[in-house]
């Protein structure tokens, strides 16, 4: 994506080793337990997604860059996810499909997606329309209330972030966008960013009227890749139909043709909604205008549509901007920087990087690290 | 007179899950209209209009039809697939009418404005659909011993469900912006494509099984 970035020179083995040191004791901190466990498998597992989640931070330290390094880890989370979750499913229902009778006894994964749909008719009726369980049980730990304070606190530390650097679904796209070397569709209608805000208030317009959480029944892509309900019926054939056609699509064939993260630009309501804390998140990217050369290196390198023409001229990043960092690795003037709100833009972007890295690459260690290990562990156990 | 007031509270209890209802039709229709100049309720009196000659119409049917209407699974299916064929054709005409926003001023984006029929008749079909206070109504009212007495109990349901939609003036005051236009011809499309698919599985469903 970088194609014409002139990287500023690589910070010291030592500085980087330094600055690496909290994430490493944090890292240890979170897989401690891990290596307690007799499983030789597990241990194994843990200390490679340590050796993983480290060496990945020191190389954003030395290199200065962030979005190359990100990658790697967002890509392997997205591709390591559906290998535990349904390693979870199989053993314990055999099967990736929820037999109604199961959904019905609550006991249905709970996924941050269907957050948005559920506002409204909780704060109506006090009524949880997913068919979920509220409390963790031995059948189903994905319960309502441990997503939802996930979900809520990291978007108190990521905000928008969450879409860069939590969001397993998310990986999937950037892995597949990361293959190619270059997109083959290159001028995508800047209007198409607003689909996702069309498809969060058709999805929470329709929960409301039908108490259905909507998006999950009908629109989701990565029911392809994790649990859909069983096919008994045509309807729910079509609804099949519908996720496999949005995931081959919007997921897999877009994201190899554009590299953009399409789904995410074109389709994922639980993106737009998260993009409305941006305004109270403290981090953003700014672009410098007395530095740019509005080559629109940064525009045409964002995997979401968050920069167009108009922001650039105007210095700033969209709502839907996850501090990918992205355009930033991309610009060849430095011009766009990570910026802390109320500071002036420029000032010191290395230290605002630093600050929102520390607080993303913790959440990524303890969420996305646990997850990578657990499919790790799956994988390793398989070998051995 | 306890008939009469039965009907207004039913109304006013029921009026939240009529907007509920509503609202996937209304709200993207309202929100490509208000950046026009009109004032709210001059957008909005149209389509209230329209869903109380809705229900007033209902009411001759039911009061007229007996308790047949709400009891026969297949005039239900009937009412109800008409109804959402109804609503998803407004919306794509919608969709197409507002494709080309106002340019004279930058920024402004206003769609062009809709006919007084379009809000008229998207309050008359919306108006038709068959929920369950909708149907508690239409047997009491069946249920009157007049026809004035029938139109009356819905004249007030539709007062008491009105209450809840009035907070709806208050669009007007949303920021004007291209990029809200574009969400809500895009929210347009999809309701149509749902509304769509209610028809055709009432529809189908009754050519299938009758």
């Amino acid at each position: 994506m970088a194609e014409k970035s002139l990287p500023a020179p690589p910070r010291s083995v030592g500085r980087s080793i330094l600055l690496t040191l909290p994430v490493l004791l944090w890292s240890l901190l979170m897989f401690s337990r891990a290596f307690q466990m007799p499983g030789r498998a597990q241990q194994l597992a843990a200390a490679v997604t340590l050796v993983f989640m480290v060496g990945l931070f020191f190389l954003m330290m030395r290199t200065r860059e962030t979005y190359r390094w990100r990658r790697w880890f967002f890509a392997s989370l997205g591709f390591l996810f559906p290998v535990g979750f349904l390693w979870q499913l199989y053993a314990l229902r055999g099967s990736m499909s929820i037999p109604i009778e199961k959904m019905l006894s609550g006991d249905t994964p709970f996924c941050f997606l269907a957050i948005p749909m559920m506002l409204i008719p909780a704060a109506l009726t006090r009524t949880v329309i997913f068919p979920g369980s509220i409390l963790p049980t031995a059948s189903n730990p994905h319960s309502i209330a441990v997503m939802v304070g996930l979900w809520f606190a990291a978007t108190l530390i990521l905000g928008k972030a969450w879409c860069a650097y939590g969001c397993f679904f998310g990986g999937i796209e950037e892995g597949f966008a990361a293959f190619p070397k270059k997109a083959r569709i290159k001028d995508i209608n800047p209007r198409w960013r607003w689909a996702p805000w069309a498809v969060l208030a058709a999805v929470v317009l329709l929960a409301g009227a039908t108490f259905e959480p909507v998006y999950c029944t009908w629109l989701c892509p990565f029911k392809t890749v994790t649990e859909y309900a069983e096919v008994r019926s045509i309807e729910s054939a079509i609804q099949a139909g519908i996720f496999l056609s949005l995931f081959f699509g919007l997921v897999v064939i877009l994201p190899f043709l554009t590299k953009k993260r399409t789904q995410c630009a074109f389709l994922c309501p639980f993106g737009a909604f998260q993009s409305l804390f941006s305004k109270i998140h403290i981090f953003d990217i700014r672009i410098q205008r007395d530095k740019c050369l509005d080559c629109v290196a940064c525009r045409r390198s964002c995997p979401t549509l968050a920069l167009t023409d108009e922001s650039v001229a105007q210095g700033k990043t969209l709502l839907e901007c996850m501090r990918c960092g992205a355009c930033v690795d991309a610009c060849p003037k430095q011009a766009a920087v990570w910026h802390i709100k109320g500071t002036e833009a420029g000032a010191h972007p290395e230290r605002a990087r630093l600050l929102f890295l520390y607080g993303a690459w913790a959440f990524a260690t303890m969420f996305g690290g646990s997850i990578l290990a657990n499919s790790l562990e799956r994988i390793v156990g398989l070998v051995m | 007179m306890a008939r009469v007031a039965e009907g207004l509270f039913l109304g006013i209890a029921s009026g939240p899950a009529c907007l509920a209802s509503c609202l996937p039709a209304v709200l993207p229709w309202l929100t490509t209209q208000q950046q026009r100049s009109e004032g709210p309720l001059r957008l909005l009196a149209p389509f209230l209009a329209g869903r109380l000659a809705g229900y007033l119409g209902f009411a001759a049917l039911a009061w007229s039809a007996g308790l047949l209407i709400p009891a026969q699974s297949g005039t239900r299916a009937l009412i109800y697939g008409l109804a959402h064929a109804a609503v998803a054709t407004l919306l794509i005409l919608e969709f197409r009418r507002s494709r080309h926003a106002c340019t004279a001023c930058p920024g402004c984006g206003a769609a062009p404005r809709s006919t007084r029929m379009t809000p008229a008749a998207l309050g008359l079909v919306t108006g038709l659909n068959l929920c369950p206070p909708f149907i508690a109504a239409a047997v009491r009212a069946a249920d009157a011993g007049s026809l004035a007495g029938s139109m009356l109990f819905f004249a007030l349901f539709f007062v008491g469900t009105t209450a809840w939609f009035l907070p709806l003036v208050g669009i007007k005051w949303l920021p004007h912006s291209l990029g809200l236009l574009t969400v809500a011809r895009f929210t347009l499309l999809l309701m149509a494509c749902y509304f769509s698919y209610l028809a055709l599985l009432a529809l189908g469903g009754l050519l299938l099984h009758g």
